[in-house]
């Protein structure tokens, strides 16, 4: 699988990083702006960089399984050697790895901004309990891979069904993420309905000193309910299972 | 004889249409084996069932005792009809891909290959010709010690000098432990080659056998069989 994640990232480094460059250029250009235009100007059109940009990598994201399923290439890569276990979670790691990239350098110059304008963000970051960004971070990996499964999902499941019209396999595609995320939808609501148990989580520590003893105030509590996390992780399992299932058994090349 | 691939009423049907119909065929090793028929007769639909590409309807297909898989792909080495290289990749990053990937494929032979193909391995894969680019593809297929080749239109488009070429590399790097499946419409030119053949039409085969035991038997070659069977 190692090999597949090199020439993956291989294949979409030049467009990665030309991404790239134009956020950093585009935010040096506001940058360039701050004696003209107020911090909060220039915040706000950084955040509205960081959402286009964003939007880009994942269309990127879903191409980046559906070229493969498209075009020739498909004839060099689903000829090698390896299982479709592989093949799917190398696409969903590169995925993820060109998806962060493009996230932590909009990051970068939205904490910048920030900074100028004198809000509170490492005081705010200093206070984050740490388990509480752990779970972020996994529950935001889980979201974003679970999202990218249903998707591949989607659309090898079209392309399975409809074989060679690909317009067809196209809109196919379409219809089956829809319905898939109404009925997601539909069965979260009902968990929540008949298990509403959460458990909670500091999102915040504030310590108070008061003389040799420091008190932990737990008043920024996040409670996240039980049986919509364990399906959140059900469905990114579950959908890569039957996306790796129709790569193996039912996808015609 | 040990049959290195076999097929048991495989059929293949696209929306009702067979493109495969029944088809039963035993290929031994050591032996090439010429695909012949015209354009939408089943060929590369079996090809790619073979290779793993394409599942079948119905039937069976085993390669080497083994269905269509990871194993059976690490054995097989498949050149398709079309261009299929990574476009971001040179000539010298596709030869870095084949050694990554696949444990049988010889780089010094690759090496070899470039060199008497007259390929530049700074080239870009998209720069190239066709024939260039039919060259490349052979050069990486031919590279693997595979027990099963499977060439589909390896003269596809290419002029005669390139064409003699590249029959001049299938002959020097066959080997005799491993089988070689060809398609082509080029019967003529590449008719020396095969010691078996297959006549398919309508996803069907309709004759096959021995090369030589067919000219003998029909005083005919077997490009001139092919014109009388496809008329």
């Amino acid at each position: 699988m190692g090999n597949l994640i090199k020439y993956e990232i291989k294949g979409y480094l030049k467009e990665t990083l030309g991404l790239i460059a134009v956020i950093i250029i585009s935010n040096i250009l506001l940058l360039a702006k701050v004696d003209a235009w107020t911090r909060q100007t220039i915040l706000a059109l950084s955040t509205f960089i960081t959402i286009a940009t964003i939007v880009v990598v994942f269309v990127w994201n879903i191409k980046n399984f559906s070229r493969d399923l498209k075009e020739n290439t498909a004839y060099l890569l689903f000829s090698l050697p390896i299982s479709s276990n592989s093949l799917l979670a190398s696409k969903l790691i590169t995925s993820f790895i060109q998806y962060i990239a493009v996230l932590f350098t909009n990051f970068i110059f939205l904490y910048y901004n920030s900074i100028k304008i004198k809000l509170n963000i490492n005081e705010a970051i200093s206070k984050l309990n740490i388990g509480f960004i752990l779970l972020g971070i996994f529950y935001c990996i889980i979201t974003y891979v679970g999202l990218l499964c249903v998707i591949y999902f989607s659309i090898a499941l079209s392309k399975a069904a409809v074989k060679k019209k690909r317009k067809i396999a196209k809109l196919g595609s379409w219809v089956i993420f829809i319905i898939t995320c109404i009925g997601i939808t539909k069965i979260s609501d009902l968990l929540y309905r008949f298990f509403p148990q959460t458990f909670s989580v500091n999102a915040m520590n504030l310590n108070t000193l008061s003389g040799d003893m420091t008190i932990m105030v737990s008043d920024q509590l996040v409670n996240i309910n039980i049986a919509q996390s364990i399906f959140d992780i059900c469905i990114a399992v579950v959908f890569f299972i039957a996306t790796s299932y129709l790569l193996r058994k039912k996808l015609d090349i | 004889m040990d049959i290195l691939l076999s097929t048991e009423n495989l059929t293949k049907s696209y929306l009702g249409k067979k493109a495969l119909n029944v088809v039963n065929i035993e290929i031994p090793k050591g032996k090439v084996v010429g695909i012949l028929g015209p354009n939408g007769s089943g060929k590369t639909t079996l090809l790619k069932i073979i290779a793993g590409l394409l599942k079948p309807s119905s039937g069976k297909v085993l390669i080497d005792g083994k269905e269509p898989g990871v194993y059976t792909k690490s054995i097989v080495a498949y050149l398709p009809d079309t261009p299929f290289l990574y476009k971001w990749m040179k000539i010298k990053d596709s030869i870095d891909f084949y050694r990554d990937f696949y444990k049988d494929f010889d780089e010094e032979k690759a090496w070899e290959l470039l060199k008497f193909m007259n390929l530049d391995p700074d080239s870009k894969v998209t720069s190239l010709s066709k024939g260039m680019a039919e060259k490349l593809n052979l050069t990486l297929t031919l590279s693997r010690k595979a027990k099963l080749y499977i060439l589909d239109e390896p003269l596809g488009g290419v002029d005669p000098t390139t064409r003699e070429k590249i029959l001049d590399a299938i002959i020097q790097n066959y080997n005799e432990d491993s089988s070689m499946l060809i398609t082509t419409h080029l019967v003529n030119d590449i008719e020396r080659l095969f010691d078996e053949v297959l006549f398919i039409a309508n996803g069907s085969i309709v004759l096959s056998g021995n090369a030589e035991e067919l000219r003998l038997k029909e005083e005919k070659s077997i490009d001139e069989l092919y014109r009388e069977v496809f008329k």
